[in-house]
C-alpha cells in the first residue's frame, strides 16, 4: 500500500495537520453537553452536521482516499488510518451522510457515468447532496428482488409508480437511489433497473415513520408519476440487480465498520464511552465489568481491523464481498452488547431518569436504536445465508420464485 | 481477504503441501495415540528441506532471514495440520530469547545450532504456578565469578519430547535474567496434557551450569511473553481454519431429511458464526505479526487481542466441528478431539483469555 505520497514523513505530517484542525474545529464526545441528537433526524441538525462536512471537505479530509477528479484527495489508506485515529474522540456528526457516502457514492463510482459521477460525487463529499437508498418496499425487505416499484420508459423519460418505505433520511435528501420493476416476464433478479431520482420531482411524497426509538429517522416514500430523465439510468436496464448488490454490500460494510462511510469512523467508540460509564458508577475494579469492558474493546478492535483490511482490499479494486456481512453482523452485535452492558451498569438509574441526566439519556438511546441496527440493512439471519452461502459454498436455501417470471411469483 | 504478500503466500504454499503429504491427519492420530513415532530425524529433515528450523534467524548464523509474518504463516499451516514437530516450540518460541539477545559471541553457536535443525530449543519461562503473566521468579540464578548456575523449576513447557537446551527466566541479584541451560542438566517429567498431539513437561534443575543471555532482563521478557502470545495465536488460527474447513466441507456432503444438512440454516448459520469469529481473529494475528514484522517494540496490546480473539475463534469452532458432524464426531477415530483439546490447551497457554483481558485494561490505563 505504499506510494510516493505515503512515506511516513509524509503520514506524521498529515497526522499533525488533522490534529491541530481537530484541535481548533471539532467538538468532543465526551463533552456531554454539546452532543446532539446524534441519530441525525431533525433538519435543524442536518444544518449543523452539513456546516461541519463543509468545512472538513474544505479542509481537505473528506475522501481522503477517493479519486481526485471526483473531489476526492487521492490518498492512501493509510492517511485513512491517521485520520480515524486522530478523530477518535471527537464527534464526526456523520450519520445524516452516512447512507450517501457509505452506499450512494460508491455505487456510483461504480455503476454510474462520467457525467454523474462528475456532477454528484463532489457535492455529497462536501455534504451538499445528502442521497437516500429506496430499496424496501412494503413487501419486499429481506427479499429485496421482490420489489413491485415500477417504472416505464416514455420516450427520453421514465415514469415511476409505486412505493418504499424505511428510507432513512428521505426528509432531507435531495436525491436518492431508487431500484424499479422493469420487465415482469423475467426471473425477479433480471428485471430490476436501478435509476437516481430527484427527491424534489413532482408525484414524490415522503412521509416519516415513527421509529420504536421515539425519532423519525425513516419515511414511507410514494412514487405517483414520478418522471425522470433518461440520462438518470444506473447501469443498464434489467440489470440494476447487480448495481443494487454492490450497493447492499458497500452498506454491510459501511454500517459495520465506518458509520461515516467512505472509511471513517464513526467516531461513538464504545469502550470510551463504557469505561468511563464504568468508572462514573463506581465499577471500575469490579472483574466481571472489567472483563466484559475488555470483551467490548477486544470486539471494537477486531472490527476495525476488519474494515481496514476490507477497505485496503477495495482500494487496491476489489469489490467488497460477502465479507461485508461480517462487518454489519459484528458491528449490529457489538451495538447490542454495548447498550445492555450500559443498562447492567446503570441499573435502576438506566431506566427511568430526571430530566437533564444526558448519561442516562444517551444510554436509552443506545439501548431502542439496537434493534433498529440489527435490522437495516439485512437482518442477522440474511448475513448469515449470505456468509454460508456466497463465502462458504453451502447449498442455496429451497427457492421457490428463482426461475419464475416475476409475474407468476406470490407477493405480499 | 488476507493481506498476505505473493512471496509469503508460496513460503505457506510450500510447507502446506510439504505437511499435507507427510502429516496428514490419520498419520497424526496414530502418533497421538503412540501406534507410529516421529522419526527421529523429521526435524532435522524438514530443516534441511525447507529451512524452517532457522525461519527467522539471520543469515549470518546459517538461517533463512525470514520475519515474523512469514513465521505467523508458517505457524498457521502447523496449527492446521497438528504435525507433531517443534515449529511453534523450537523454531519459533525457543528461538525468540536468541534473537532477541544482543551479544553475537554468546548467541551464536545456539542460533547456529538451532538453524541446522541439529538441536531445538525450549522456552520455560512459566512455573507451576500458572502465573501470567509471569512477574515473581522461584528460580534462581547464582554467580560465582565467570559461571551461573540456576536452581528451580518451570513447568508447561513445550518441548516435543525433550528438547537440546532449556531457555529459562530466573532471579539473580540484579533483577530477572534469562538463561540457557543444557537438557542433559535437567530433570524432565512429562505432563498428562489434554492435547495429545504436543508433548508438555515441567523440568526441574539444581546448580545447573548456565549461559546468561541477559541480565536483569525484564523488558526483554516482557517481549517474549508479548511474542509468545502472538506466535501461538498464529497457530491457533491455522487450527480454527483448519476445522471451519472440515465441518463446512462436512455440511456439503452430508444428507438428512433428504437434504444436503449444509442447507438447513440452523447449520449454515452456524458455519457462518464460525467464519465471522475466524476472519476477525484472522485480522488481529495477521495485524500482531505484520507489527513484530515491523519491529513495534511495545506490543502489548495487539498480543493479547491476538491470543483473546484466537482462542475464542478456535476453541468454539472445534466445538462446532464435533456438534456439526454429531455422532461421528464425538468419536476417538475422528479427528474433532485432537484439535478440540489443542484448542482448550493453545487457549491456557501465554495468558488465557481472562487473563489477556484484565492485561488489556490495564495497559490502556483502565
Ligand atoms: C433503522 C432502519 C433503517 C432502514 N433504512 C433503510 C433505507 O434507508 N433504505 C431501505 O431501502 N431500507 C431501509 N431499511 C429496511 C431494511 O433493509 C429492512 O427492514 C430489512 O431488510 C428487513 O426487511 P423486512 O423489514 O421486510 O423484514 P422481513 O424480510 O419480512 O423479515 C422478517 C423476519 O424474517 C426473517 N427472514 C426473512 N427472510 C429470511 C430467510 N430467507 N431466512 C431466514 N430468515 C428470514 C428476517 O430475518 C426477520 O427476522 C431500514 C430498516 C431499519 C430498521
Amino acid at each position: 500500500m505504499t506510494t510516493s505520497t505515503d512515506t511516513s514523513t509524509d503520514l506524521e505530517a498529515f497526522r499533525a495537520e488533522v490534529r491541530a484542525w481537530f484541535k481548533a474545529n471539532g467538538k468532543r464526545i465526551d463533552d456531554h453537553s454539546a452532543v446532539e441528537e446524534a441519530d441525525g433526524e431533525t433538519v435543524d441538525y442536518l444544518a449543523r452536521a452539513r456546516g461541519f462536512m463543509n468545512k472538513l471537505y474544505d479542509a481537505g479530509f473528506s475522501g481522503l482516499s477517493w479519486p481526485k477528479e471526483y473531489g476526492g484527495q487521492s490518498l492512501t489508506m493509510n492517511h485513512q488510518r491517521v485520520f480515524n485515529e486522530e478523530a477518535n474522540g471527537y464527534d464526526l456528526q456523520s450519520s445524516p451522510f452516512m447512507v450517501t457516502l457509505g452506499m450512494c457514492a460508491p455505487t456510483l463510482l461504480q455503476y454510474g457515468t462520467e457525467e454523474q459521477r462528475e456532477e454528484h460525487i463532489p457535492k455529497m463529499l462536501r455534504g451538499d447532496e445528502v442521497w437516500c437508498q429506496l430499496f424496501s418496499e412494503p413487501g419486499a425487505g429481506s427479499d429485496v428482488a421482490g420489489l413491485t416499484t415500477k417504472a416505464v420508459r416514455d420516450g427520453d423519460e421514465w415514469v415511476i409508480n409505486g412505493q418504499k418505505v424505511w428510507t432513512s433520511g428521505a426528509h432531507f435528501s435531495k436525491f436518492g437511489l431508487i431500484v424499479t420493476r422493469t420487465n415482469v416476464d423475467v426471473p425477479k433478479h433480471k428485471g430490476i433497473t436501478m435509476f437516481i431520482v430527484d427527491m424534489s420531482s413532482p408525484g414524490v411524497t415522503v412521509r416519516p415513520l415513527r421509529q420504536m426509538s421515539g425519532g423519525s429517522g425513516f419515511n414511507e416514500v410514494f412514487f405517483d408519476n414520478v418522471r425522470v430523465p433518461a440520462s438518470n439510468l444506473v447501469g443498464e436496464v434489467d440489470h440494476g440487480w447487480m448495481a443494487a448488490i454492490g450497493t447492499l454490500m458497500n452498506e454491510r460494510v459501511s454500517i459495520g465498520a465506518g458509520g461515516g462511510g467512505l472509511g471513517r469512523g464513526s467516531g461513538t467508540p464504545q469502550f470510551d464511552n463504557l469505561s468511563e460509564l464504568a468508572t462514573h458508577v463506581g465499577k471500575k475494579n469490579d472483574g466481571a465489568t472489567r472483563q466484559e469492558l475488555a470483551s467490548i474493546y477486544v470486539e471494537e478492535r477486531l472490527i476495525q481491523i476488519l474494515g481496514d483490511r476490507m477497505r485496503a482490499g477495495m482500494k487496491a479494486g476489489k469489490a467488497p464481498g460477502p465479507e461485508g456481512s461480517i462487518a454489519k453482523l459484528s458491528g449490529s452485535e457489538l451495538g447490542k452488547r454495548s447498550a445492555d452492558m450500559a443498562m447492567t451498569l446503570l441499573a435502576e438509574s438506566g431506566q427511568a431518569w430526571t430530566d437533564g441526566d444526558e448519561i442516562a439519556a444517551r444510554w436509552a438511546g443506545s439501548l431502542l436504536g439496537s434493534p433498529g441496527g440489527a435490522i437495516a440493512g439485512g437482518t442477522p439471519e440474511i448475513m448469515r445465508n449470505i456468509l454460508g452461502e456466497r463465502s462458504l459454498g453451502l447449498p442455496k436455501e429451497p427457492q421457490v420464485d428463482r426461475d419464475m417470471p416475476f409475474k407468476d411469483v406470490k407477493t405480499n | 481477504m488476507s493481506s498476505m504478500s505473493e512471496e509469503r503466500e508460496a513460503l505457506r504454499s510450500a510447507v502446506a503441501d510439504y505437511l499435507d503429504a507427510n502429516y496428514p491427519i490419520d498419520k497424526v492420530q496414530r502418533i497421538a495415540d503412540g501406534k507410529e513415532a516421529v522419526p527421529a530425524d523429521a526435524w532435522l529433515k524438514l530443516s534441511q528441506g525447507l529451512g524452517l528450523a532457522g525461519l527467522v534467524i539471520p543469515e549470518e548464523f546459517g538461517g533463512q532471514g525470514a520475519g515474523y509474518a512469514e513465521l505467523g504463516a508458517v505457524l498457521q499451516e502447523f496449527g492446521r495440520t497438528l504435525a507433531p514437530l517443534p515449529m511453534l516450540s523450537s523454531a519459533a518460541l525457543g528461538t525468540l530469547p536468541f534473537l532477541l539477545a544482543t551479544d553475537d559471541t554468546v548467541r551464536r553457536p545456539y542460533l547456529e545450532a538451532l538453524a541446522s535443525g541439529e538441536a531445538t530449543a525450549a522456552l520455560a519461562l512459566t512455573e507451576a504456578a500458572g502465573e501470567w503473566p509471569v512477574t515473581a521468579h522461584e528460580t534462581t540464578a547464582l554467580q560465582a565469578g565467570e559461571n551461573w548456575h540456576v536452581s528451580g523449576s518451570k513447568s508447561f513447557v513445550l518441548d516435543n519430547g525433550g528438547a537440546t537446551f532449556y531457555v529459562v527466566s530466573a532471579q539473580t541479584e540484579n533483577g530477572v535474567g534469562i538463561f540457557v541451560i543444557d537438557g542433559a542438566d535437567v530433570t524432565r517429567e512429562a505432563l498428562n496434557a489434554i492435547d495429545l498431539t504436543r508433548a508438555q513437561s515441567s523440568i526441574s534443575f539444581e546448580k545447573a551450569p548456565a549461559i546468561a543471555l541477559a541480565v536483569d532482563a525484564g523488558d526483554t521478557i516482557k517481549q517474549l511473553q508479548e511474542l509468545a502470545a502472538i506466535l501461538i495465536s498464529s497457530e491457533q488460527l491455522g487450527g480454527a481454519t483448519a476445522v471451519m474447513n472440515m465441518f463446512v466441507e462436512y455440511a456439503k456432503i452430508r444428507v438428512q431429511f433428504g437434504r444436503i444438512i449444509g442447507s438447513f440454516q440452523a447449520i449454515k448459520h452456524m458455519c457462518a458464526n464460525t467464519l465471522v469469529e475466524v476472519e476477525k481473529a484472522r485480522g488481529a494475528a495477521e495485524d500482531a505479526a505484520d507489527k513484530a514484522a515491523a519491529g513495534q517494540d511495545d506490543l502489548a496490546l495487539s498480543a493479547s487481542l491476538a491470543k483473546v480473539s484466537c482462542s475464542e475463534a478456535f476453541t468454539n469452532a472445534t466445538l462446532t466441528n464435533i456438534r456439526v458432524h454429531g455422532g461421528i464426531g464425538y468419536t476417538w477415530e475422528h479427528p474433532a478431539h485432537l484439535y478440540f483439546r489443542r484448542s482448550r490447551s493453545s487457549s491456557a497457554l501465554f495468558g488465557t483469555p481472562a487473563q489477556h483481558r484484565e492485561a488489556l485494561l490495564v495497559g490502556l490505563g483502565y
